[in-house]
C-alpha cells in the first residue's frame, strides 16, 4: 500500500486567505492584487495592480491611450463590484464611454473558428501559432470589447458604488489640491471593502498656473494620497502629462509613486511614417515597477513595447519589426517559377 | 570558496576595519539613484537586520512607507521586526500615516498641509534622552530611510541638515558607546535640484558611504546594479577606502559578487 495520503480538497481551500472579489494573491510574492482591466498590463506587474498603491499613467501627447486605460480600469472595478470614485476635467464624456462586457466564451470560440480552416497551407496547422500579446494562462480580468459600451442606466447612472468628485473647483493651486483630497478622504471614511480611485491629467497647467510654487502643490497631493494607500485599501490611478515639466520634476513624481507607465504614441511624431513602427500605434515603456512588501518586483524580460488599439481591445505586444516584403522578395520569387517552368519542359 | 559576499560581510568589514583607533560615532550616507528598475532601499532593510542582531538599539524612522513593507521584509531576511518592536528593541516613527491615535505616528504635514521637521526632531530627542537613562551601555542606532522626501515637500536644505547634525551631535554628547545614524537619500548627484545639493553636502560629511548606481548598459537579469561602498579611515593621514561590487536582489536576500563574475558573464 501507498504511504501517500491524497489532500483532501476541503482542508486545502480552508488555509487560503478569503480575499474580496476582484482580488487574488500575486505569485510573485503574495501581495494582493487587482486587475488593471487589460491582460497584458496585469502580466507585466506581476499579476496586477497591488492593493494600497499608487500607480501613474504618463500620458500620451493626444490623451487618446491613456484614458483608454482610465476607463478599462473603472470598467473593471464597476464588473467586480467595487467601489470606484473617479475625477475627471469638467465636460469630459469619460464616463458615457466605458468598455462593456463580452463573455470570455464568446471570445474563445472565435479564436477557434479561425484555426480551423488551413487547406492550402495546412502543413502550418501544426505549429504553434505565434502570440506576441501577453497574458497570463488564467484569465483574471473581464473580457471587454471596445465596440460594447457599459449599460449607461445600470452600471453608470443607478449604481451605489461609483462616486463622481469635481476637480478643480477653486482658483489657486493649494486649494483645488486640498479640496480634492478632503472629498477623497470623505469618501475613504465612508467605503468599504476595496477602492478604485481614477484621477485623471493631473498637475497640467490647469491646477497649477503660479509656477514652481504650484508644482510643489502637487508633489505635496501624491504624498498625501500615497500616505493614504498606506492605510486604506485602496488604489489610485493617476494620469498626468508630461509636456511642460523639466526632468528633475518628473524624477519626483516617479519617486513618489509605486508604478508609473509611460505612453508614447506616434501621431503627431516622426514615428508615425517609420517603417519600423508601422505595425503599432504607439510605445508603452514601464518605467517603474511596484516593490511594495518585498525586495525585488516582477522584472519582466524587457521594458519597452508596442501598443496597438484594435476596433475590439486595446494590445500590447512585443516589438518587432514588420515582415520584410520589399521589392527584392518579389523578383527572387519570379526567378524561381521560371526555372521551375524550364524544368516541366524538359520532361 | 565562494567570492560572493552579504552586505552584512561587507558592511562588518567597513565598520571593523579601523580598529584600534578610536571611533566615533559614525554617519552613514546610503546613495539611491533615480533609476527606477533599481533602489537602495535594500540596503535599509539589511543594514536593520544587521543592527538587530548584532543587539543594538534601532530606531527607523520612515517618510515612504508603513511599518507591514519593513516586516514581511524582515521576515524575508531572518528577522522579526513586530517581535523586536514588542521587546523594545526596535523603535519604529511613521511619518507618513496621518493616523493621530497611534502614538509612534509622527506626521510630517501638519493640518494645515504645510511641512515641518520640529516632530520628528523633538521625537528623536527624546528617545535618545530616554536611551540615555535607561540603557546607557547598549548602543543604539538611528536609520531614516528615505530624507530626500523631505526636500521634495517644501522643507529647506538647511532645516533637514540641521536636523541631521543635531541628532548626530546629540547622539556623540550622551552616548558614550558607539552609536550610528544611517541616512538613505535619493538624487541625481546633480547640484541643480535641492536633493542633490543635499546628497553631495551629506556625502561630504559622512563616515561611510554606500552608493547604489543603476548598470550603464542599462537593464540586466543577471546583476542589477553596482555598489560601490567607501568609507574615511581615521587614521593618522585620512585616506579614502573603497570597493565596488556587482549586485543581484534575490528574493530573501542580495548577493554581492566581484565586478565580472556574474554568472551570466561566467
Amino acid at each position: 500500500m501507498s504511504s501517500f495520503i491524497k489532500k483532501k480538497q476541503s482542508s486545502n481551500k480552508s488555509k487560503l486567505p478569503h480575499l474580496p472579489p476582484g482580488c487574488k494573491p500575486s505569485i510573485y510574492n503574495n501581495q494582493t492584487v487587482i486587475s488593471s482591466g487589460v491582460a497584458a498590463i496585469d502580466f507585466l506587474l506581476g499579476g496586477g495592480i497591488p492593493l494600497g498603491s499608487l500607480v501613474l499613467i504618463e500620458e500620451d501627447e493626444l490623451r487618446i491611450y491613456s484614458n483608454l486605460l482610465l476607463r478599462y480600469f473603472t470598467s473593471e472595478g464597476i464588473l467586480c463590484g467595487h467601489r470606484v470614485i473617479v475625477s475627471v476635467s469638467i465636460g469630459d464624456d469619460f464616463i458615457n464611454q466605458l468598455p462593456g462586457q463580452v463573455d470570455n466564451i464568446e471570445v474563445q470560440q472565435k479564436d477557434e473558428s479561425v484555426g480551423d480552416s488551413m487547406k492550402i497551407a495546412f502543413r502550418y496547422e501544426a505549429l504553434q501559432q505565434v502570440d506576441s500579446e501577453f497574458s497570463s494562462a488564467i484569465k483574471f480580468c473581464h473580457s471587454f470589447d471596445l465596440t460594447h459600451k457599459l449599460d449607461y442606466n445600470t452600471f453608470v447612472r443607478e449604481n451605489p458604488n461609483l462616486t463622481m468628485i469635481n476637480n478643480r473647483s477653486s482658483s489657486t493651486a493649494k486649494l483645488q489640491y486640498s479640496q480634492l483630497l478632503q472629498s477623497i478622504r470623505d469618501n475613504l471614511n465612508t467605503a468599504n471593502g476595496v477602492i478604485r480611485i481614477v484621477l485623471q491629467h493631473m498637475g497640467s497647467v490647469l491646477w497649477d498656473n503660479s509656477g514652481p510654487d504650484g508644482s510643489r502643490e502637487f508633489i505635496k497631493f501624491l504624498f498625501n494620497i500615497r500616505a493614504l494607500t498606506r492605510c486604506y485599501p485602496v488604489t489610485f490611478l493617476l494620469s498626468y502629462p508630461t509636456y511642460n515639466h523639466s526632468e528633475i520634476y518628473l524624477n519626483r513624481i516617479r519617486y513618489l509613486s509605486d508604478a508609473v507607465y509611460r505612453l508614447e504614441c506616434f501621431q503627431s511624431s516622426d514615428k508615425e511614417v517609420s517603417p519600423l513602427f508601422s505595425d503599432y500605434h504607439g510605445l508603452f515603456h514601464l518605467v517603474k515597477l511596484p516593490k511594495i512588501n518585498s525586495l525585488q518586483s516582477f522584472i519582466p524580460e524587457t521594458l519597452n513595447f508596442g501598443f496597438k488599439a484594435k476596433k475590439r481591445k486595446f494590445v500590447i505586444e512585443k516589438l518587432h519589426l514588420p515582415p520584410e516584403l520589399g521589392e527584392d522578395d518579389k523578383k527572387s520569387t519570379t526567378k524561381i517559377k521560371v526555372r521551375m517552368d524550364k524544368k516541366l519542359l524538359e520532361f | 570558496m565562494s567570492i560572493s559576499r552579504t552586505i552584512e560581510e561587507l558592511y562588518s568589514s567597513l565598520l571593523f576595519q579601523d580598529k584600534g583607533y578610536i571611533t566615533s560615532n559614525k554617519l552613514v550616507l546610503l546613495e539611491s539613484p533615480y533609476c527606477f528598475s533599481i533602489d537602495a532601499g535594500f540596503l535599509i532593510h539589511h543594514l536593520t537586520a544587521f543592527y538587530l542582531k548584532s543587539n543594538h538599539k534601532v530606531v527607523l524612522v520612515s517618510f515612504l512607507n508603513c511599518f507591514q513593507h519593513y516586516n514581511t521584509i524582515g521576515l524575508k531576511l531572518g528577522i522579526n521586526l513586530a517581535s523586536s518592536r514588542i521587546e523594545g528593541n526596535l523603535t519604529f516613527i511613521d511619518c507618513i500615516s496621518q493616523n493621530k491615535e497611534d502614538s509612534t505616528v509622527c506626521p510630517l504635514t501638519n493640518e494645515a498641509n504645510e511641512c515641518s521637521l520640529s516632530n520628528i526632531s523633538n521625537c528623536l530627542q527624546k528617545l535618545i534622552n530616554k536611551h540615555q537613562d535607561s540603557h546607557h551601555n547598549i548602543p543604539l542606532t538611528i536609520l531614516i530611510d528615505d530624507l530626500s522626501s523631505t526636500v521634495l515637500l517644501g522643507i529647506s536644505q538647511i532645516q533637514v541638515l540641521d536636523l541631521i547634525f543635531s541628532v548626530r551631535a546629540l547622539l556623540q554628547a550622551k552616548l558614550s558607546i558607539e552609536s550610528s545614524l544611517c541616512v538613505l537619500a535619493t538624487s541625481n548627484g546633480d547640484f541643480e535640484s535641492t536633493e542633490g545639493r543635499l546628497v553631495n553636502h551629506l556625502s561630504n560629511e559622512s563616515d561611510i558611504i554606500l552608493t547604489v548606481e543603476g548598470l550603464p548598459s542599462g537593464f540586466s537579469k543577471e546583476v542589477h546594479g553596482k555598489l560601490i561602498a567607501r568609507s574615511k579611515r581615521p587614521s593618522p593621514v585620512i585616506v579614502c577606502y573603497r570597493e565596488d561590487w556587482h549586485f543581484k536582489l534575490e528574493d530573501r536576500g542580495v548577493k554581492l559578487f566581484p565586478i565580472g563574475t556574474a554568472s551570466g558573464i561566467l
